[in-house]
């Protein structure tokens, strides 16, 4: 009897639940990664590309004609 | 978004050539019919046109591909791409008749003339150019279409 009950208990069960999938759906580590990045704190340019920003500026001031050669690669 | 990740990273890749083009083509008709740089544009736009945006978008598509595991960041992948860029470039240059070596310097558009000295450093300045655009707006398209 009481492994009647169990049967039907575990059918009933099965019935009620989606079956689970081992597989993942998706690719989660992008979501974690970002959930980090919006976790760390002040997002803010390094001074090493500043520094490269302020060569490329002076350097497009220096040599303005240089600007199309540039877009030509671009 | 886990599907069709490839095609993401190109689509990722292409935008800011895409956007770049029309105002490089703005650029080059002010200097054309503003500076009176005679620059033959037909021929200059092929490289930027055809060339570019398909290489910026097999770049990012082979940054996605290596990034799963350790690589380099992106502005360092971006920044690669010029020793490709600048040998086919200048190759589709001469091939278009508005690249001399002149005695004095590389001359481009018949107009701008790059002195051989200025060469090394001008390669630099791309290079950063690079670096700057792949790892701000590349990277910035490809947060938003989940690439990294």
């Amino acid at each position: 009897m009481k492994e009647t009950n169990d049967a039907r208990v575990k059918s009933l069960l099965k019935q009620a639940l989606r079956p689970v999938s081992p597989e993942l759906q998706r690719d989660l580590w992008p979501q974690m990664l970002r959930h980090i990045d919006e976790r760390s704190p002040g997002k803010t340019v390094p001074w090493f590309d500043w520094a490269l920003l302020a060569i490329l500026v002076i350097s497009i001031l220096a040599f303005p004609h240089s600007i199309l050669v540039l877009l030509y690669h671009l | 978004m886990n599907t069709h990740r490839y095609l993401r990273a190109y689509m990722a890749g292409i935008v800011v050539p895409t956007i770049a083009v029309p105002l490089g083509l703005v650029a080059f008709f002010i200097a054309r019919y503003g500076f009176q740089i005679s620059i033959p544009i037909e021929r200059v736009v092929i490289f930027p046109m055809a060339l570019v945006p398909t290489f910026f978008g097999l770049w990012n598509m082979l940054y996605a591909r290596l990034s799963t595991g350790r690589y380099l960041p992106l502005g360092l992948h971006g920044a690669l791409l010029p020793v490709v860029f600048i040998p086919l470039g200048m190759t589709s240059a001469v091939a278009g008749q508005f690249l001399s070596l002149g005695s004095k310097g590389i001359v481009w558009f018949d107009a701008i003339t790059i002195p051989y000295t200025l060469f090394v450093p001008w390669i630099a300045v791309v290079i950063i150019f690079y670096y700057l655009i792949w790892k701000y707006l590349v990277g910035f398209c490809n947060k938003v279409l989940e690439i990294m």
